[in-house]
């Protein structure tokens, strides 16, 4: 038996280390690119959760931030124009959905302060590994798949909400018509900030569409302080209605390297996307979905317990409409409307685990009487949002 | 859009604000909490000058 007894292995044309031995503890370094877990920040980076929509448009003058995809969000600030954003099959070898913009109607010139930017915010306690803010921070690494119909340049856009300096960093690409993968190392930020909280730690996106305002002139090399979402040069996402962009395998690591995508289970992906949205019933006619009963003559209360706990008091999100849904309770139903408010449990420790929805409106009964809340029209949709 | 100031019965207290645009069925209620992005929204509308509706 013999033992090889070296400080580093490295590819004949690499130019840096693949293994780093310590040269006294036993132990080593290595920048395996595969089969690590949980070392993908970015939740529903596949693109498979779809639990508010699989589809939905997004007009210029509309909410400003909109969701399909679970963690996905569309920021839009434009004067006009609207943009569907879609959960698709398109996708490359090994990935089954990707993330579809489509140009849903156009806006042929880009205002000085309009911006679109499809992205994901990164729960703040879940990135205190990266060091930001300290001598041992570590670099960045952000990979994706992309592909596009009739494909313009769009710019990764990045930044440390928590920040003040060491804040923004901003990198173009272009896309091409068909599947390829697309990577880039952001540098270690020492003057950065990320407070371990459940806020927003971090924010990447992809800016297609963004005015003089809110541009920088070239790729960001370093960290800025200045608020930027965008490098000139990219193109009009909405100067026709046939500009698609399909993108998915999204990726956010430690270190310097692009790893494989790290796949995660269908159940394990959703359990994460559960943090920041549950969903209690949706398009699903003639269901029961939770049990409740009349505080008094007039209200009737539906206890809630979120699982697991979500990341800060949700909002109650719900299609309303005539008689969409029922309460059933002594032989007979209350239809109402939608749910009128809630209560929820707060504080610390307790914010996003449990509260009750009441309905107040057009409903009458006995105090006392239990009964079961049920579903009446296929447009129903009550989902719990605690979004970054 | 509008915004809607809304009072719990049980404790008679106004403990969040409805979300809604004309023409849409979907509708969002909105916790007073200040982790709650949707909140942070509905604060900077009201820093903005504007003020929600009065509550039932």
């Amino acid at each position: 038996m013999s033992t090889l007894k070296v400080n580093a292995i490295r590819g004949t044309g690499a130019s840096s280390d693949a293994i780093s031995v310590n040269s006294t503890d036993g132990t080593c370094t290595a920048k395996i690119t595969n089969n690590l877990s949980n070392r993908n920040k970015v939740i529903n980076g596949n693109m498979q959760i779809a639990q508010r929509s699989a589809s939905v448009v997004r007009h210029a003058n509309g909410d400003p931030q909109m969701q399909t995809l679970d963690r996905w969000g569309l920021w839009m600030a434009a004067t006009g124009g609207a943009i569907n954003m879609s959960q698709s099959t398109e996708s490359p070898n090994g990935f089954s959905n990707s993330l579809k913009l489509q140009c849903e109607s156009t806006d042929s010139s880009i205002a000085s302060g309009d911006l679109i930017s499809l992205g994901q915010g990164i729960e703040a306690q879940n990135l205190q590994d990266l060091g930001v803010g300290t001598s041992d921070a570590k670099q960045i690494t952000i990979s994706w798949y992309m592909k596009a119909v009739n494909p313009k340049t769009l710019t990764l856009n990045c930044y440390f909400p928590d920040a003040t300096n060491d804040k923004w960093f901003n990198k173009n690409f272009t896309p091409t018509t068909s599947w390829a993968r697309y990577s880039v190392t952001l540098p270690a930020s020492t003057g950065g900030v990320i407070n371990n909280d459940n806020g927003n730690g971090f924010r990447l996106g992809f800016t297609p569409f963004c005015g003089t305002t809110y541009s920088q002139s070239s790729d960001s090399t370093a960290w800025s302080a200045t608020e930027k979402y965008a490098v000139s040069g990219i193109g009009n996402f909405l100067d026709s209605t046939s500009n698609i962009l399909y993108i998915t395998g999204v990726q956010l690591e430690v270190g310097d390297v692009a790893t494989d995508f790290e796949h995660r289970s269908y159940g394990d992906e959703l359990a994460r996307c559960q943090r920041y949205c549950q969903k209690i019933t949706k398009g699903d006619n003639n269901h029961y979905f939770g049990a409740g009963y009349y505080y008094n003559a007039t209200n009737i209360y539906m206890q809630f317990r979120c699982c697991p706990q979500m990341r800060t008091i949700p909002t109650l999100v719900q299609t309303t409409g005539s008689n969409y849904y029922n309460f059933y309770r002594n032989g007979a139903g209350d239809s109402f409307d939608g749910f009128t408010g809630f209560q929820w449990m707060d504080g610390t420790d307790n914010a996003g685990v449990s509260g009750a929805f009441y309905v107040n409106s057009g409903v009458s009964g006995t105090g006392g009487q239990a009964g079961g809340f049920f579903s009446s029209n296929d447009a129903c949709k009550i989902l719990l949002s605690a979004e970054l | 859009m509008t915004y809607k100031l809304i009072k719990e019965p049980m404790f008679n207290k106004i403990n969040a604000v409805k979300y809604y645009e004309s023409g849409s069925p979907e509708v969002k209620i909105i916790p007073f909490d200040p982790a709650n992005t949707d909140y942070q929204e509905y604060l900077e509308w009201v820093a903005a000058g504007n003020t929600a509706e009065a509550a039932d």
